[in-house]
């Protein structure tokens, strides 16, 4: 069995790009080997910030023979089709043997074997190809030649069962061989592999962990021991810890002090400059609040423990702090009602207006989005006024991931409602499907009414999401409405909060005209809540039982038919209603009868006179409970009643009665029931394993 | 040891990378954004001569003034810049091997390379490569020229900028940009780049902030492009650059005097690049016909 080895040693490569490089590498691997028939056992790739390389295990010692028919032309054809068949097939006519094809008769067939090509020159045939096809997200030439990587490939490892397979490559400075460089500062020697053995061994000791798991692991294992010792957390942000294994390959953990004058700022702010522009973690106290310290990865172990590294970048975070207290303290002098006029200059979307005009229209569709205290209107209004003032900070200018947060302290600090403060805060979640979902009634209406504006103006300016594009995020603004109603439990009628938000919009921008905008809209918010519902592993069935084609666009509503229908139906009351309905649906469907008033001098037996008396109770009962409590798990239990009589109806009577008026008013009875039921949800697309 | 003074650290740049073949050359004599925007960058980047060239370059940003009041940040402040075409293959261990020659230790300091996707707009120039970090400090920009004025870098340069002030601080391990030693003598005799540049700072900040005579700014853009154009059409393309540059730094004041609303920024951030463009395009035809 062959084993295969290959390193590309390049200029740092960018962190956020490694992992999906890593994966891409492997993915051609399999890819090409497949294509040449080679099988293997393993296959293991792994990238640092200069090298990205595999290893291959179990490899064939060559490619198999390949045996291959040519079927020819018929024994009786002319000799030219004869000769031209030999030629192309490169063959004398002795070569061929004569088959009989039955009833086509006798043709020349021909068998060419391919020898196998031997694995050495497939890999490097396989290698140069990927070094030519690899996609970087982004890659550049460099020198004078035309080879392009993601920065300049410097050197290649290439060992076959430690024998050298050279490539085919632009850059005649790119060495293939056996040999790579360890540590840029803390091996200056070369490298010599034979085995991939001896090149982990060799990396190690020339200080490179070559794989990033081991990176990330040994990270964070120094970070939780120097936390632990000093009795402190480490707050844990996986997304950066990832990007610093990308930017390490002898990752050693040195703590630095935070200034005692800069723990007066908000936590978010020490944090967001900390990680923003220095990739360093925060450290936290046991009540989570921020300790003053900070861990940064260093890539290089030094002879004097770090220190001098520590001292430079307790000085480059001061320096940066002293920037975020001028913003801090200068952005207070300014009342942020203040600020809107500088919002005029900030173009929200170029087809659709300012930040300002945008503030304004939030302000006038808050109160339709409110559903708190009335005496609270005016707070949900400033809120939403002075949601997006904090855009026109100094601070929130260096730090954009600050919005919201800023203006929440500017808020509280010029003495504002707490209400207020947590609104400006909280009204751009949820941001995601895992994100918490605000619940006081203020932040909940100005988070409505932003989401709001924002989908029915960009659909206004007939800008839509389109297949995997959607660059406005406006699928995440959608299921964010969608969230905000479910899990507050609201009633909020799309149809018209939409007409207002398009009302609200400046005229000059509109291109979509109003009912199309509304159609589409809840088109949309349809689509994206059998989305969300069917990630709640709702049957598929249901899902579209209670999102009819005419759509009301109550979210609220349909979500509670919906989860009493559910549960209705995993009774066995449920499953046998669903059956006699669809039993009296195909009845009804299959007699094609129109509008025919059922007649109740006309019924006839004890089944049916029983049914139709239950049938109105239920039709009582059921609009009661609906008009009053909307309470849809009583809906069911009231549908339930209907399930014994219409079984006996079913038992004991016949539709298909010799009097035409007697079936037609069977007909209409069963009808009157099918409509009953549909008016909650349309049972007839439910199918159930 | 005596730390490195601001103008031993110039003097040994340049002795560094003469030793290398470049060129030294002196500041160009305009008012300019960024190293970049000399003519011994921008238009010796195109086409096929070879070229190496160093110098330091005093760079205008009006934006960024601060009145002399914030350590960190300047209108005014040095670049070293370094131009190599084609980029040679040891590229990286030339840059490390300069950082060792002003006195970085590589045993004891933490030196990377990040990633930097580096583009200038007005001039549509754009690289990939990295800043350099010092300890967490950014130090250096590290580019691969791939475009400029549009068109694209064969074969391509390694542009190296050092941000004087910043490694200047990290070397002093200064935390006030105006306490840097500039001269490195002690006593009556030390002169600092505060003795040198604070009053700069303050008057140029209010000049650029405050006082700039915008209606004059505006016709003297206007007048810069015009000429600009006037000159590419006598096919004479570096006198037609020095009015691009022109255009671009009145833009930069009337930007930082606030009166360029976000949708024009755009539109003369265009017109700049516009003529770039035109220049970078005529200068490369006659380095052809040569």
């Amino acid at each position: 069995m062959s084993w295969y080895l290959l390193e590309l040693l390049t200029e740092e490569i960018p962190a956020r790009m490694q992992e999906k490089a890593s994966e891409q590498l492997g993915e051609m691997l399999k890819e090409k080997l497949k294509a040449e028939g080679l099988d293997f056992k393993s296959l293991e790739t792994f990238i640092t910030p200069r090298r990205l390389g595999a290893f291959l295990e179990g490899l064939p010692a060559a490619q198999n023979d390949r045996v291959e028919e040519k079927k020819g032309p018929s024994v009786t054809a002319s000799p030219d089709a004869i000769q031209g068949f030999l030629r192309s097939a490169n063959v004398s006519l002795e070569e061929c043997e004569t088959r009989e094809i039955p009833g086509k008769g006798y043709f020349y067939f021909v068998q060419k074997t391919t020898k196998g090509q031997s694995l050495k020159s497939l890999l490097s045939k396989i290698v140069s190809e990927i070094i030519q096809e690899f996609q970087w997200p982004k890659s550049m030439r460099w020198g004078s030649y035309t080879s392009s990587w993601v920065r300049p490939l410097r050197s290649v490892i290439s060992l076959l069962n430690n024998e050298i397979v050279p490539l085919s490559l632009e850059d005649p400075h790119i060495t293939v061989g056996r040999s790579t460089h360890g540590h840029r500062f803390l091996a200056s020697k070369a490298l010599e592999v034979h085995s991939f053995d001896d090149y982990k061994r060799g990396l190690h000791e020339f200080y490179v962990m070559y794989d990033p798991k081991e990176r990330f692991s040994f990270i964070k294992i120094q970070m939780e021991k120097i936390c632990a010792e000093k009795k402190l957390l480490v707050k844990e942000d996986d997304a950066l810890l990832k990007e610093v294994v990308g930017l390490t390959e002898w990752p050693i953990v040195a703590t630095g002090r935070i200034d005692k004058q800069f723990m007066t700022l908000p936590p978010e702010v020490l944090e967001t400059t900390m990680k923003v522009h220095q990739r360093y973690f925060s450290v936290l106290n046991h009540d989570r609040t921020t300790a003053p310290y900070f861990l940064v990865v260093a890539n290089t172990e030094t002879i004097d423990h770090q220190t001098q590294i520590v001292e430079g970048n307790e000085r480059v975070l001061r320096a940066r702090l002293s920037d975020a207290a001028f913003f801090w303290n200068h952005d207070q002098k300014i009342p942020l009602i203040e600020r809107l006029a500088s919002l005029k200059d900030l173009v929200f979307h170029e087809k659709i207006g300012s930040v300002a005009e945008k503030a304004q229209r939030i302000k006038l569709l808050s109160s339709f989005c409110f559903f708190g205290d009335r005496r609270d209107f005016s707070l949900v209004e400033t809120a939403a006024e002075l949601s997006k003032a904090d855009l026109a900070t100094g601070m929130v200018g260096e730090f954009p991931e600050l919005q919201g947060i800023m203006g929440a302290y500017y808020a509280k600090i010029e003495g504002k409602p707490e209400a207020v403060s947590l609104a400006i805060r909280e009204h751009y979640s949820p941001l995601g499907p895992n994100d918490k979902v605000p619940i006081s009634p203020i932040s909940v209406g100005v988070a409505l009414a932003d989401k709001i504006d924002t989908l029915v103006s960009f659909w206004a300016a007939g800008i839509q999401p389109t297949g995997s594009k959607d660059p406005y995020a406006l699928r995440r603004s959608a299921l964010g409405v969608i969230r905000l109603i479910l899990e507050n439990e609201l009633t909020l009628p799309l149809r018209d909060v939409f007409s207002k938000a398009y009302d609200f919009l400046p005229i000059g921008m509109k291109k979509e005209p109003k009912e199309t905008v509304l159609k589409d809209l809840i088109e949309f918010f349809k689509g994206r809540l059998k989305v969300f519902l069917k990630n709640k592993e709702f049957d598929n069935s249901i899902i579209e039982s209670v999102l009819p084609p005419h759509w009301d666009g109550d979210i609220y509503k349909s979500y509670q038919i919906l989860e009493a229908l559910d549960r209705f139906l995993q009774t066995s009351g449920g499953q046998d209603l669903l059956v006699a309905y669809k039993r009296a649906a195909n009845i009804v469907d299959s007699a094609e009868i129109l509008d025919i008033v059922l007649d109740e001098t006309l019924l006839d037996q004890e089944e049916e006179k029983d049914l139709y008396q239950v049938f109105l109770t239920v039709q009582k009962n059921v609009e009661t409970v609906i008009r009053l409590a909307a309470d849809y798990q009583r809906v069911m239990e009231r549908f339930s009643d209907l399930r014994i009589p219409l079984d006996a109806f079913f038992d004991r009577v016949t539709v298909q009665s010799d009097d035409e008026k007697v079936r037609e008013n069977r007909l209409a009875l069963l009808k009157s029931i099918r409509i009953l039921l549909e008016s909650v949800a349309n049972f007839g697309t439910i199918s159930l394993p | 040891m005596m730390s490195i003074s601001f103008q031993e650290l110039i003097l040994k740049l340049q002795t560094f990378w003469a030793k290398q073949g470049c060129a030294i050359l002196q500041p160009y004599d305009t008012e300019v954004g960024a190293g970049t925007l000399h003519p011994a960058t921008t238009l010796r980047s195109l086409g096929p001569k070879p070229w190496r060239a160093a110098y330091v370059q005093p760079s205008r940003r009006p934006g960024d003034g601060r009145y002399g009041e914030n350590p960190n940040r300047l209108g005014h402040y040095y670049q070293f810049q370094v131009i190599i075409k084609p980029s040679p293959p040891n590229s990286q261990e030339l840059y490390l091997e300069s950082l060792k020659y002003i006195g970085v230790d590589m045993q004891t300091n933490d030196i990377r390379f990040v990633e930097d996707d580096w583009e200038n707009p007005t001039i549509g120039a754009a690289g990939l490569g990295w800043e350099i970090w010092c300890n967490g400090a950014e130090v250096s920009q590290y580019t691969y020229f791939q475009q400029v004025g549009g068109i694209a870098c064969n074969p391509v340069s390694l542009e190296l900028t050092y941000g004087l002030e910043r490694l200047a601080m990290v070397l002093q391990k200064v935390e006030n940009v105006y306490e840097l030693n500039w001269n490195g003598l002690e006593g009556d005799k030390k002169i600092t780049y505060g003795d040198v540049f604070l009053k700069n700072e303050q008057q140029f900040s209010a000049y650029h902030f405050e006082h700039a005579t915008t209606d004059m700014l505006f016709q003297h853009f206007r007048d810069a492009e015009q000429e600009c154009l006037k000159l590419l059409g006598a096919r004479l393309p570096l006198p037609a650059y020095d009015h691009c540059i022109k255009a671009s730094h009145i833009f930069n004041i009337l930007n930082a005097r606030g009166v360029i609303s976000v949708t024009e920024r755009a539109t003369y951030i265009a017109r700049v690049r516009d003529l770039a463009k035109a220049t970078c395009s005529l200068w490369l035809a006659m380095e052809k016909e040569d």
